[in-house]
């Protein structure tokens, strides 16, 4: 076919104007504006160089919503994993309503935060709701628990996430699952392997690359992760115990009002980001991943 | 025996984990406020509409819900428009640098919009647009762009291009082509796309929040925030407003579910 | 910053181009244009806190209507906002350049924009609604410098609310002091009732009631002179120990609900006192509480206690101030609507579409017959009196102050978004964390952030 490189470009350019724009140039400016002292709003600016990264290394606030950040991270890919792989294997079997099923997993996925946030709270209210109900009905706890006081706002946090996102794992994963040559599983059940056995020697090498990708890809948006957390504690004294890293950069910025120490956060969380992922690789694999 | 069982049991406890909750969402948002605070039921005893009523004659709810309608429509339109066109030109056309850039364009799928949004507000400050829906448009299409663009280009790839060569060939024009060879192969690809893009839009909490003052221009997310920490204790009708919202989704992505583990399962999705 | 029209030229050039764009979205189809940029009618914008549909309503009929009347090349658009988000929203659009003509303000915001040289002095707009009949409760608190630079809405005191038929029955009096208050809590705990509840909303727990600890107990946010802050004082410390102990008798969860939790507790009786409350609550009890007990022998205000180091319990007055910025297109329209918004006759039909919770800010109207003829406050003629004692007792400090002088800081809004103060409180209250260990750390915070803002003036 005859093409010519100038119309390429030209059929490029809105998406190439709207990612410059929009994403890179806003990433830069980050960066610039975060050698700044400017108040949120006020149109007022002083060059303040590296000041707020020397800040923030020695800011116990700092430390304390990455501690709770990496706490969240963690345990919501964890259980995103745990919940999402067997349920993908299960859709990946042969059952009468098997496509309905499939389906209908994908709803809390689709739904906003908004109301999974709401409806888990509902869920989840000391006095009315029906978690609580069930567990003192069944005896598990004596009195109704708080699940949206202190104690437990993190695990309610916890639940509530991975709730809403263990779906894209199931999805992610049963694209690849469906993919794996029947053959494979047919010479190792012939061999006498256990489904276990079958699942660690067959599926699971066949599915390395995708898992590679499912972690690296849902732990970057758990860490970053904002409205579910916003959301949940809302402006309550609470939301002490959940404040996440990118919560934190969002309270600099629109709550504190110091966008240049917002901006900061930001830098640095993208920083981390970029050396995890860059150990990630190097700790697992270094080629092929997003062919 | 034993094995279909154990699958079917499994099964089960999968389609409660999933769906339970909506059900339960549903199931209050039907019931008179007598039963919500009382023992609870699973299926209201007196179904009613009430709930909804009050929703759409108390609150501004329809006009949230008109401006997401609204603002998810024109951005699906604008990025299936603009990551066609890129797609196309990353795929059918040859240029230097042509891989670096769709691997760059990869590359910002990796900022969330946490990590921008203060510099990003003051851009659309000064382009004069803050407070507007078109600032939403343009940042939830920007935001879907690389997922869509790479859907899209993995779609394009595996349409042969003899097709089209022998469309060009019968006379007609590179636009044509497109429009009647290439669009129509890559349907579940757009289609994929579309989901993604509207899910994204319809769900968008952070951008609506920070780019949009006016109560006559939120959109679903914020308004319902608004209304849940501005009503005393009527779960009834933010029941009501959570099954309002969730149905338009529901019944968009039952209408194209087929397309749907296909097509995401060329490029993965964010969220 | 001088303000300059906007230029309309650049601005529709720009419009169109991303109209253009937008185009391709294929909006067209939906009729209409995508968003509001530009308003072509001369639109006067007034915001205001004020968001039960009664009070928009009457706004709407009184004043909006002889405004419109009297301009008819204007619209006045009012928008209600809830008070929590005014702050936000406010900053956003001074930053976004197209602040509200007319606006509420917390007073505790008032003092900061005042030094960015964003308001605009209303003297004769106060002397034409008569600058000596203003409570001096409020007269003062926007007076910098020889000029007003706004004038309040209307005065609401915020108290407990109390179940006064319970404190009866057990024959005990309300607090004085923070060892009443703990005692009677303890005497109104009973099975599956609890003596109070707080809110847990920030800006409650971690500023609005702190400002009322500190005033109450002879403390203050900063230091008059060098505006060092004042979080691991004496005062400050006897609070948290005080707040320590009382913790126990309200619900764990407390920090996790809502002001609008609390009153729904009070009023189906999982309570025995609102820890917040307003005249507002009327409303509340009215719908919520049995039938035979929305009244006020059930349901009742009660002053705050004071502590070891105060005198007397202070509470806060919540009354936004309006307030015309210097950006504003239509000041003068601005200043005309003020006039026709406090003309007695509409200024009465305001105060009584949420009677006592908007109190009169002129003494004139206090007991004027024409105010208190109206029902609900005949029915609760107990709380408005309760009003007058704690005017006449010096008892109420605009939301967010612990004196009178705060209305001169200029870094209240940032403290309280900073919620230093109210991880103070939570750690202390609900983490029973030690309250001298808490209070320095939020001390050292609170001073990093002044320091940053460049509030500095200790050494």
């Amino acid at each position: 076919m005859r093409t010519s490189p100038f119309v390429g470009w030209l059929l490029l350019a809105p998406s190439l104007l709207l990612l410059g724009g929009l994403v890179v140039f806003p990433v830069l400016y980050n960066i610039w504006l975060s050698l700044f002292d400017k108040h949120a709003f006020m149109p007022v600016q002083t060059f303040v160089g590296l000041r707020h990264y020397r800040y923030f290394a020695s800011d116990p606030e700092f430390w304390t919503s990455f501690y709770y950040g990496s706490v969240y991270a963690g345990a919501t890919m964890v259980l995103q994993l745990g919940v999402g792989v067997p349920a993908a294997l299960l859709l990946n079997e042969a059952f009468r309503g098997r496509n309905l099923l499939r389906g209908v997993v994908l709803f809390p996925y689709m739904i906003p935060t908004i109301v999974a946030v709401i409806l888990w709270k509902w869920l989840l209210n000391d006095s009315y709701g029906l978690v609580n109900y069930l567990l003192v009905n069944a005896g598990a706890v004596r009195a109704p628990v708080a699940w949206l006081g202190p104690d437990y706002i993190m695990t309610a946090l916890i639940v509530t996430s991975v709730w809403q996102f263990f779906p894209f794992v199931v999805v992610t994963y049963l694209a690849r699952l469906s993919t794996i040559a029947p053959e494979l599983y047919e010479a190792a059940t012939v061999d006498g392997a256990s489904a276990w056995r079958r699942f660690l020697h067959v599926t699971l090498p066949q599915t390395a690359s995708v898992l590679f990708v499912i972690v690296l890809l849902r732990s970057i948006w758990m860490f970053t992760k904002f409205d579910t957390v916003w959301l949940l504690a809302g402006d309550g004294g609470v939301s002490r115990y959940i404040r996440t890293l990118p919560v934190y950069a969002y309270a600099r910025s629109f709550t504190y009002l110091q966008a240049g120490m917002g901006a900061s956060l930001a830098v640095i969380m993208f920083a981390m980001l970029l050396v995890a992922t860059a150990v990630y690789f190097r700790m697992f694999r270094s080629e092929e991943v997003f062919s | 025996m034993r094995r279909a069982g154990a699958l079917y049991g499994a099964g089960l406890v999968l389609l409660l984990a999933a769906a339970f909750p909506l059900f339960w969402m549903l199931s209050t948002a039907l019931k008179p406020s007598g039963e919500i605070f009382a023992t609870p039921r699973f299926v209201p005893l007196h179904p009613t509409l009430e709930n909804f009523r009050r929703l759409f004659a108390d609150t501004s709810f329809f006009v949230f819900f008109r401006n997401s309608v609204l603002v998810a429509g024109a951005t699906v339109l604008l990025t299936l428009a603009v990551s066609s066109l890129g797609a196309y030109a990353l795929t059918r056309y040859r240029f230097r640098g042509r891989d670096t850039v769709a691997g760059l364009i990869l590359l910002t799928y990796m900022f969330a919009p946490i990590m921008i949004i203060i510099p990003f507000y003051i851009l659309v400050k000064q382009l004069g647009i803050v407070n507007t829906h078109l600032a939403l448009v343009l940042s939830y299409t920007t935001f879907c762009l690389p997922f869509c663009l790479w859907v899209l280009r993995a779609f394009f790839q595996s349409i042969p291009l003899d097709l089209e060569e022998a469309a060009l060939v019968d006379g007609a024009g590179r636009g044509r082509t497109v429009w009647y060879v290439v669009l129509p192969l890559a349907l579940p690809g757009l289609i994929a796309a579309a989901i993604f893009t509207f899910i994204l839009a319809w769900n968008d909490f952070l951008f609506a929040l920070v780019l949009i003052t006016s109560e006559e221009l939120k959109t679903l997310p914020v308004g319902v925030n608004d209304l849940f920490n501005a009503t005393i204790v009527d779960w009834g009708m933010i029941m009501a407003a959570g099954v309002m919202i969730t149905v338009p989704t529901v019944c968009f992505f039952a209408a194209v579910q087929r397309y749907l583990v296909q097509g995401w399962g060329s490029g993965g999705v964010k969220g | 910053m001088p303000h300059r029209p906007p230029a309309p030229s650049p601005r529709v050039s720009r419009r169109r181009f991303l109209a253009g764009a937008g185009a391709v979205a294929g909006v067209a189809t939906f009729g209409r244009a995508p968003a509001v940029i530009g308003q072509q009618v001369r639109e006067l914008q007034v915001w205001h806190t004020e968001v039960e549909p009664q009070t928009v309503k009457v706004i709407q009929d009184t004043s909006i209507a002889e405004f419109e009347k009297k301009f008819p090349g204007f619209k006045v658009k009012q928008q209600a906002l809830g008070w929590g988000d005014l702050n936000t929203k406010l900053l956003a659009a001074l930053a976004a350049g197209s602040p509200p003509d007319l606006t509420h303000l917390n007073p505790f915001m008032t003092a900061s924009l005042y030094t960015k040289n964003l308001l605009r002095p209303m003297d004769e707009v106060i002397r034409s609604v008569g600058e000596n009949d203003i409570h001096e409760a409020t007269r003062k608190l926007q007076f910098f410098d020889g000029k007003y630079y706004g004038i309040t809405h209307a005065m609401g005191a915020t108290y407990f609310c109390e179940r006064r038929d319970l404190r009866v029955k057990k024959g005990l009096k309300a607090p004085e002091t923070y060892a009443d208050m703990l005692n009677l809590c303890a005497a109104l705990t009973e099975d599956g009732r609890y003596a109070f509840q707080m809110p847990g909303e920030k800006l409650y727990m971690g500023f609005v009631h702190p400002a009322e600890w500190l005033a109450g107990n002879g403390g203050s946010w900063v230091d008059a002179k060098t505006w060092r802050p004042q979080l691991n004082s004496k005062a400050m410390l006897e609070i948290l120990e005080y707040l320590q102990k009382l913790n126990k008798f309200q619900s764990q969860g407390w920090s996790g609900q809502k002001y609008l939790d609390t009153q729904a507790a009070l009023a189906t009786g999982k309570i025995a006192m609102s820890y917040l409350s307003g005249a507002r609550a009327i409303g509340y009890i009215e719908k919520y509480a049995p039938e035979n007990m929305r009244d006020p022998e059930h349901y009742m205000p009660m002053l705050r206690p004071h502590g070891p180091s105060g005198k007397v319990g202070m509470s806060a007055l919540d009354g936004e101030n309006w307030a015309v910025f210097s950006q504003s297109k239509y000041p003068n329209e601005a200043f005309e609507f003020l006039r026709l918004f406090y003309k007695k006759d509409y200024y009465l039909q305001y105060c009584h579409s949420v009677p006592i919770h908007l109190t009169p800010i002129f003494s004139s109207m206090l007991n004027d017959p024409a105010y208190l003829a109206n029902e609900r406050i005949k029915k609760w003629k107990a709380w408005h009196e309760v009003m007058l004692a704690g005017l006449k007792g010096n008892r109420f400090l605009p939301i967010g102050f612990t004196r009178p002088e705060d209305n001169t800081l200029p870094f209240l809004a940032e403290l309280d978004g900073s919620s230093i103060v109210a991880d103070m409180v939570v750690e202390v209250m609900v983490g029973g964390k030690n309250p001298k260990a808490e209070a320095d750390r939020a001390q050292k915070r609170a001073e990093e952030l002044l320091t940053q803002l460049g509030h500095k003036r200790w050494s």
